[in-house]
């Protein structure tokens, strides 16, 4: 059954959960010709926009860099201070940077309960309103998780590191003093391909439209046997499939219930 | 005591969740706790080529192993070969592997549900033939067999979750080092009753509209998630509203219903959320038309933040009392 997707898509990966999620989300409302309203989209992208950073932070501090602290680099001058940053398990890096994730991940509990494997995300937008001291806690979190990047990551504000824009901007803020664990890895590696993420910017945009409009409605019924309320005159008497038991009922608008007068 | 982590078929969620450990860096932590990981898929520095001969020693007893932890479901097929998945590219099937390993390790740990009961990964009509170390599905058996204990006498410990919470599998391991986890510590499914003696209805924040009966009619509403929701939360052994997720998150408090996902017969929603949205009712509930008109009646639609506004008083009508362990009526 259609439903059943916002149970297994997630569940393909569990490194990419919610993005999963949102595609199964994205493709069930559009086979139901719906889609959200504005503020849960805003809070189903900033669930995604969450994840999406915590995945940049993941890959870099524990799946990608420990490699480098491998014996096969032993030659290179960086790689004593390499394996003391980012030896897999045993580095400074690892032990500094879970808590800061944790941390960060107390996002998903306010947007989305949990992660991974969440099922806040919906055709209809998110299942969680979010009460406008829950939207000063998710900036709290957010603040605290721009301070790290910006004490340990990057040695530097987020923006600078934003407004890098080629490969000669790179090269030349590497050269600058600042620590963090960016400069260092680029300087040594020459990664030229890298390039500045401005994935950060997102969920602070999407926070700041959040806070703006908060009170309004987070969720449309989808999935839970409602007829989406777009697609169809109101009067317009017609069968609809309920999208959950596959059964035909007959529906004048847009916020019906199937069950509800046994139709 | 160390640690071996293999993977088979799941999706890696159980490390992920793993790692969100809020008590500070997870690795010390181990490490305070006197457990040291010999090899772990995705965390350890040695890929799977150089792991090989570790496990390979591990398998025919040249290094002792004291916790093997499993996290996936065994992959049987194609025709009882394993062949589906061979560890690193090897001719061994995973499933082998594995039994052999769980011949000579202390413990055997199965985490999240694809290891324990089959999962995710075994839903529907089961390609890969997926099942848990010691269960596929509510039967016992799985990989293993029913019979299975490991040296210390405890059959497979089954960290059961989807994802299991982080606590959850850090304390089975510390209870494992400290030798303080014994067969009466496990529930019939092998699960810790440290959080498996609990439901995910305790501590739930909903549990006022449950006990007036207010439901919520769809996501993101106010009101119990049960009625027309399919929330299972009543029925999950799990401590999930008592020991919260991410903070302070959990399945409920991210308004969405409880998919039971630590119990056996997790498969994915599907057919046994419909089957439960469409029968179920609340305990003491006369009739289902009626139990509907009450709810109509109960439940207007309450503004978002606007807590607790409206339609939570229905007076001369005294609440009923919750009770636990009560069987349900179909």
């Amino acid at each position: 059954m259609p439903a059943d997707a916002l149970v297994l898509v997630p569940r393909i990966c569990g490194i990419c959960s919610v993005a999963q999620s949102v595609a199964a989300a994205l493709a069930l409302a559009d086979a139901a010709g719906s889609s959200p309203p504005p503020n849960g989209r805003l809070a189903a992208n900033l669930t995604l926009a969450t994840e999406n950073l915590a995945d940049h932070l993941t890959h870099f501090y524990l799946f990608f860099m420990p490699d480098f602290a491998r014996a096969d680099y032993t030659a290179s001058r960086w790689h004593a201070a390499t394996v003391e940053r980012f030896r897999a398990i045993a580095g400074s890096a690892p032990n500094e940077v879970l808590p800061a994730r944790a941390r960060f991940m107390q996002m998903m509990g306010l947007l989305a309960g949990k992660w991974p494997h969440t099922l806040a995300v919906q055709p209809g937008g998110s299942t969680r309103p979010l009460q406008s001291s829950e939207i000063f806690r998710l900036h709290r979190i957010l603040r605290d998780f721009r301070r790290f990047l910006e004490r340990t990551t990057f040695g530097c504000r987020l923006e600078e590191v934003a407004a890098l824009s080629s490969r000669n901007e790179l090269s030349a803020w590497q050269q600058q003093a600042g620590g963090g664990d960016l400069r260092p890895f680029s300087a040594h590696r020459r990664r030229s391909r890298l390039v500045a993420s401005r994935a950060w910017q997102r969920p602070i945009h999407e926070l700041r439209v959040l806070s703006r409009s908060r009170g309004a409605p987070v969720s449309r019924r989808v999935l839970g046997s409602t007829i989406p309320a777009t697609r169809y005159h109101p009067d317009q008497r017609r069968h609809f499939p309920c999208l959950v038991c596959g059964r035909r009922f007959a529906a004048t608008s847009g916020e019906r219930r199937h069950s509800a007068d046994g139709r | 005591m160390n640690l071996l982590w293999l993977q088979s078929g799941g999706c890696g969620g159980c490390t992920l969740s793993w790692l969100v450990s809020e008590h500070g860096p997870l690795f010390r932590e181990l490490a305070d706790e006197g457990v040291e990981i010999l090899w772990h898929p995705s965390l350890s520095e040695a890929g799977v080529d150089e792991a090989r001969e570790l496990i390979a020693q591990c398998a025919d007893g040249r290094r002792a192993l004291d916790i093997l932890c499993v996290e996936g479901s065994l992959l049987r097929g194609p025709q009882g070969s394993g062949a589906y998945h061979r560890f690193g590219g090897g001719i061994r099937p995973m499933a082998e592997w594995v039994r052999q390993i769980a011949g000579r390790a202390r413990h055997v740990v199965a985490v999240g549900s694809c290891a324990a009961f089959g999962g995710i990964t075994a839903a529907g009509v089961n390609p890969t033939d997926a099942c848990g170390l010691q269960y596929d599905g509510e039967l016992d058996g799985g990989l293993l067999g029913s019979h299975f204990r490991d040296s210390s006498g405890l059959p497979v410990i089954n960290i059961a979750g989807c994802p299991p919470h982080p606590d959850w599998i850090t304390e089975t391991l510390a209870l494992l080092a400290h030798g303080q986890l014994g067969g009466s510590d496990l529930d019939d499914y092998g699960r810790p009753r440290f959080y498996a003696d609990q439901l995910v209805h305790h501590g739930c924040p909903r549990n006022e509209y449950y006990e007036f009966k207010a439901s919520a009619a769809k996501p993101s509403d106010q009101g119990c998630l049960m009625e027309q929701l399919g929330c299972k939360g009543t029925q999950a052994h799990a401590d999930c509203n008592q020991r919260l997720w991410n903070g302070e998150g959990s399945c409920l408090r991210g308004g969405f219903a409880c998919i039971r996902c630590t119990d056996p017969g997790f498969r994915g929603a599907g057919s046994r959320l419909r089957e439960h949205a469409e029968g179920c009712r609340h305990p003491h509930r006369p009739a289902r038309r009626h139990a509907q008109g009450l709810v109509r009646r109960a439940c207007r639609p309450v503004k978002v933040g606007d807590p607790g506004a409206r339609a939570r008083e229905r007076p001369g009508r005294p609440p009923v009392a919750y009770a636990p362990g009560q069987a349900w009526r179909k």
